[in-house]
């Protein structure tokens, strides 16, 4: 029976940890020359890499200012960033979870230094989509409104392919969704399975969305994303029909239920499944596999697709030294930044074109900006964004779908029940 | 006389007051960690919060809610099946390999072999549960776990399965782990309780020619009763709100299928920060598992008088 206090208790006692160790290894917290720097990203990634770069120009720049940067971990910000951000000892920038669950509950909660007239003044150029994800309005619903962050990279999911097994078994690359079925047929039909999947994770959701997306317009988007008007859960039922469709014609493994997105990620590397329909969070570890040579193309007749501008550089409202923050958030958006972040194999959201020295960043960095661009299509931002929780639902609900557990319609009905239940109240 | 008696009731008393000051860094822990969290708790079940802003009082709207809230009544039949496997067979389980390293194992191999098949039995208990789950969770795997990659190997192709995908599956796969990790506390308090028990009962049962059967019927359980007692309640109260296994193994998945109160609850606080609603399923739970502790501890009560006067 103590168990949810406790618990309660815990959390609280960690986020006390985070902030007292922010105190104590600081002891400076209203030291006007010190910075004090948070993100999560780890050492070995391409984000980390250019930040460190940003935190060395800030030094340079700034004779007699030093710069604290403290490594956290994404699950402790997620858990107990509110708490952190609400007590005394916040940091001055730190890295923080786009979103209306996360960012926007902060913003709405005032936690956060309302940036718009910082970004004006300096002349920060953030008027791409890709920087919607810093815009939260007095709801803390996402996408217009104030600007409460800005990004420094993005991401989007596209379809990976093993082009040696398309080789293998003459399949083209396919342009619409009839192609691309009939390529995933063709696979089937030798009897390997087309699609690494592991729906016990976020690849199961963002393959739905992806399905619905190809029968929803910009404007049924912002009605799901953006409760601007009804969402449209014909679409979505169509998608789980046709999900539905896939497994039983073994395009699908049932497996995937039981396996998660890191196992469905090794398996594509290591060439078991021609294809995995996944985000560009994987470009570094599938550049770095040496046996086949892979490739990348967008849901084949989709205009728009699940992705977005990526986590937030924020400022609490309670930072002790704001001036030093932006001055570290404009070095984050200068082109050396960006390009640093485009070689490291990064979605750079500033960068300039063609920069990137591997093919790798040259194909994720240059289709992300011309998905900004919007010429071709757009960004979709990602299923579970609107609804605070939503993640849950639709993770158990797919897993239904694949495992057979619920009909399609059975299945929106859900995800569509969870999503009225979480909708602003107007 | 009457002088002395007063004078031992005086420093009693004195001694008493005296010891009063022991009790308080005790009751400072528990006003901080458990008596006021606790009190928060309840007041957060009435409210509508996210976990950051003000609460807004709602009365007992959060508790209308969870009784017409299909997922929470889902959520306790699954911590039956969860008594199941963390009370009802990890104990009966328990008895008979107690019984059997105690009475046969011990005598015949010597007490060293015992104690050592006592630790192996311990293990999972020693593990950390995150570490545990993980190689569990390996050994699931549907596509290279060992368990079905031995299928496999041996031809049993049909026997290998989704096991934590499957939705009808994966409850009895968690519990498959759950009764591994509870045999070694059952095994170990009852090793112990049989210590306790008169040799004399063992020997005169055999030289009256009763079979090992009979001896574990009539002495055994009979003898273990207060410790099946106490496992009893320990081991159905941890069901009642188990979460780590849940946590590391399925997360309440595939769909909703191995979902537990405590991750319920867990959910609702962390993920989609309803708290007030998170905190009104905790609140639930915590009086479930009152009344179910309260209701062993009678039961155990009664029994064990009933046991000492039988022996009295």
């Amino acid at each position: 029976m103590r168990k949810h206090p406790l618990r309660l208790a815990t959390a609280v006692a960690a986020a006390l940890a985070l902030v007292m160790t922010g105190c104590s290894s600081g002891g400076d917290s209203g030291d006007p020359n010190t910075l004090k720097v948070w993100w999560w990203e780890t050492d070995d990634s391409a984000l980390s890499a250019a930040w460190k770069q940003a935190v060395s120009i800030f030094e340079a720049e700034h004779p007699g200012v030093t710069v604290k940067q403290e490594l956290k971990t994404y699950e402790q910000m997620q858990q107990s960033g509110q708490l952190i951000l609400d007590s005394d000892d916040t940091p001055d920038v730190l890295e923080y979870l786009k979103g209306n669950a996360t960012a926007g509950v902060v913003a709405k909660a005032g936690l956060l230094t309302d940036l718009t007239d910082v970004a004006k003044t300096r002349g920060w150029k953030l008027d791409n989509t890709a920087q919607d994800v810093g815009l939260y309005d007095d709801n803390g619903l996402m996408g217009s409104g104030k600007r409460y962050g800005i990004t420094n990279y993005g991401e989007y999911v596209g379809v990976w392919y093993n082009q040696d097994l398309f080789a293998r078994h003459d399949v083209r690359v396919p342009t619409t969704l009839a192609e691309f079925e009939n390529a995933l047929k063709a696979f089937a039909d030798k009897g390997v399975t087309p699609l690494a999947l592991g729906s016990a994770d976020y690849p199961g959701p963002h393959l739905l969305y992806s399905l619905a997306l190809a029968h929803m317009t910009e404007r049924s988007v912002a009605a799901y994303q953006r409760f601007e008007g009804e969402a449209d859960w014909s679409a979505w039922e169509k998608a789980a029909t046709t999900m539905r469709q896939w497994v039983e014609q073994k395009y699908i493994s049932t497996d995937s239920t039981g396996i998660p997105a890191q196992d469905a990620g090794n398996a594509f590397i290591a060439g078991q499944y021609p294809m995995f329909v996944s985000g560009t969070w994987w470009s570094g570890q599938i550049a770095e596999q040496p046996t086949f040579k892979t490739g990348q193309f967008l849901f084949p007749g989709n205009e728009l697709h699940p992705g977005s501008g990526g986590n937030l550089w924020v400022v609490p409202a309670k930072a002790k030294n704001k001036d030093l923050a932006y001055d570290f958030l404009e070095i984050t958006q200068r082109p050396e930044v960006q390009n640093f972040l485009a070689d490291k194999g990064g979605v750079p959201v500033a960068a300039e074109p063609g920069s990137a020295s591997s093919a790798m960043g040259l194909l994720v960095g240059d289709r992300f900006t011309e998905l900004l661009s919007g010429e071709n299509g757009g960004l979709a931002w990602y299923p579970d964004w609107p609804v605070a929780g939503l993640n849950d639902v639709l993770l158990a609900n797919t897993t239904n779908l694949v495992g057979g557990d619920a009909s399609p319609r059975q299945v929106v009905e859900a995800i569509k029940a969870a999503y009225d239940a979480g909708k602003p109240s107007a | 006389m009457s002088s002395l008696t007063a004078v031992r009731r005086r420093s009693t008393s004195e001694r008493r007051s005296g010891y009063w000051w022991y009790i308080l860094p005790g009751a400072v822990g528990f006003l901080a960690v458990v008596a006021v969290p606790f009190g928060m708790n309840l007041w957060y079940s009435l409210t509508s919060f996210r976990g950051v802003g003000d609460p807004v009082f709602i009365g007992f709207e959060n508790y209308q809610r969870l009784l017409g809230d299909p997922l929470f009544w889902a959520s306790f039949r699954h911590s039956v099946a969860f008594i199941v496997a963390m009370a009802i067979l990890p104990t009966a389980i328990g008895v008979v390999v107690a019984a059997v390293l105690f009475n046969f194992i011990s005598p015949k191999f010597g007490s060293k072999v015992a104690s050592f098949l006592r630790a192996t039995y311990y293990l999972p208990q020693i593990l950390p549960i995150a570490v545990a789950g993980v190689l569990w969770k390996w050994m699931y795997q549907p596509q290279y776990g060992i368990i079905n990659t031995t299928l496999r190997d041996l031809g049993l192709d049909g026997l290998a399965q989704n096991w934590l995908g499957d939705s009808d599956l994966a409850i009895y796969a968690v519990m498959n782990v759950l009764v591994w990790l509870q045999i070694g506390y059952t095994v170990v308090v009852f090793m112990a309780g049989l210590s306790r028990v008169d040799p004399a009962l063992y020997e005169a049962a055999e030289l009256d020619g009763a079979t090992w059967l009979q001896q574990f019927r009539t002495i055994t359980l009979n003898q273990l009763r207060p410790e099946i007692a106490v496992v009893l309640i320990t081991t159905s109260v941890a069901a009642l709100k188990v979460f780590a296994p849940i946590f590391v193994l399925t997360r309440g998945g595939p769909g909703t299928s191995t979902i537990v109160p405590a991750y319920f609850s867990f959910s609702n606080f962390f993920t989609t920060t309803k708290v007030g609603y998170g905190a009104a399923v905790a609140s639930v739970l915590a009086l479930m598992i009152s009344v179910v502790a309260v209701v062993l501890l009678r039961y155990q009560t009664r029994n064990s008088e009933g046991f000492e006067d039988g022996r009295g």
